[in-house]
C-alpha cells in the first residue's frame, strides 16, 4: 500500500514538473515573435547580431536570450534570431561560413561577414553591446 | 532449453532500457517532445502540454511498473495501451517527414516516418503481450 502511494505521488511530481517546464517555455516562444527562418533573411549584406537559438533549450539560456534581444531592441540594433536546428539540418554551410564553433551563440556580423562571436549565457554584455557599436545600430 | 523466467527477465531489461532512454530524452526536453507532439496532428491544441507531461510520466513509470514485480500486470497493460496509441499515430503519418523528429530517441532532428518505426512499435507491443501472458 506504501509503495502504491510512493508511485503515485512519484508520478504526480513527475507530471506536475513536465506540465509547467512546458508551460515556462511556451510563456517564452510567445515572447519571442522575431524568431526567423534562414530563407527570410540575407544574411550576406546584413549588419547586425544574429542569435542563434534552439527552441527547446533549457529556460535559464531562454531567459538569458530574452534579456539580450530585450537589450538589443532598446538600443536599436538589428538582430535576428534564428532557430539553429533549421540551421543544423538544412543550412549547415552558414556555421562554417560564420566560422560558429558553438551553439547556442550569438554572432555579430557586419555585412555578412562574422565580427564576433558570443556564447551564452553571454558573461559581459556591456561587452558585446560595445561591439556591436554604434555603426551597427538599425537607425 | 532455455528457463522462461530468464527470457522474461531480459525482455523486462529490454523494455526498461528502451523505455528509460526514450523518456530521459522526452523529460530534458519536454517543450521540444510537445512540439513533436503536435505534428503529428492529432490532439487538439489545447490538451498538447498534458497529453505531452502524461506520455512522459507514463513512459517513466512503465520504467518502475516493469521492476517492481507487484506491478508487472499494471505495466504490461498501460504499455500496450501506449505501443497501440504510438502504432496508430505513427500509421496515420507514415511516410511524412517529421520537422522535428518523430519523438522516438531523438529530439529536433528532422525524421522521415517509415515501416521499420512501425515495426519497432510493434515489436514493443508483442514483448509487453509476452510480458502480460507469460508472467
Amino acid at each position: 500500500m506504501i509503495l502504491i502511494l510512493i508511485l503515485i505521488l512519484l508520478q504526480l511530481i513527475v507530471f506536475i514538473y513536465m506540465y509547467r517546464k512546458i508551460g515556462r517555455f511556451m510563456k517564452f516562444n510567445e515572447n519571442v515573435t522575431s524568431v526567423k527562418t534562414l530563407q527570410e533573411i540575407n544574411l550576406s549584406t546584413f549588419t547586425g547580431a544574429v542569435l542563434f537559438v534552439d527552441l527547446s533549450i533549457d529556460p535559464t539560456l531562454y531567459s538569458e536570450c530574452k534579456d539580450i534581444l530585450y537589450q538589443l531592441t532598446n538600443l536599436n540594433c538589428k538582430y535576428y534570431v534564428l532557430d539553429f536546428s533549421e540551421v543544423l539540418t538544412d543550412y549547415i554551410d552558414i556555421l562554417s561560413d560564420l566560422n560558429v564553433d558553438t551553439l547556442p551563440s550569438l554572432i555579430v556580423v557586419n555585412n555578412g561577414k562574422r565580427i564576433s562571436q558570443f556564447t551564452l549565457p553571454v558573461p559581459n554584455i556591456q561587452n558585446l553591446l560595445d561591439v556591436l557599436g554604434e555603426g551597427h545600430r538599425n537607425d | 532449453m532455455i528457463n522462461m523466467d530468464i527470457i522474461l527477465i531480459i525482455l523486462r531489461g529490454y523494455i526498461c532500457f528502451v523505455f528509460f532512454k526514450s523518456s530521459l530524452v522526452k523529460f530534458k526536453n519536454p517543450y521540444g517532445f510537445m512540439i513533436i507532439t503536435e505534428q503529428y496532428k492529432v490532439f487538439p491544441k489545447p490538451i498538447l502540454r498534458t497529453i505531452a507531461a502524461v506520455i512522459v510520466t507514463i513512459e517513466i513509470s512503465i520504467v518502475i511498473w516493469i521492476l517492481v514485480p507487484a506491478f508487472h500486470f499494471l505495466g504490461s497493460i498501460i504499455g500496450i495501451m501506449l505501443q497501440v496509441v504510438f502504432i496508430l499515430l505513427l500509421l496515420k503519418n507514415l511516410g511524412r517527414t517529421m520537422e522535428r523528429g518523430c519523438g522516438c530517441f531523438q529530439i529536433n532532428a528532422p525524421k522521415r516516418i517509415t515501416l521499420l518505426h512501425v515495426l519497432f512499435n510493434i515489436k514493443l507491443l508483442i514483448i509487453f503481450f509476452a510480458l502480460l501472458f507469460f508472467k
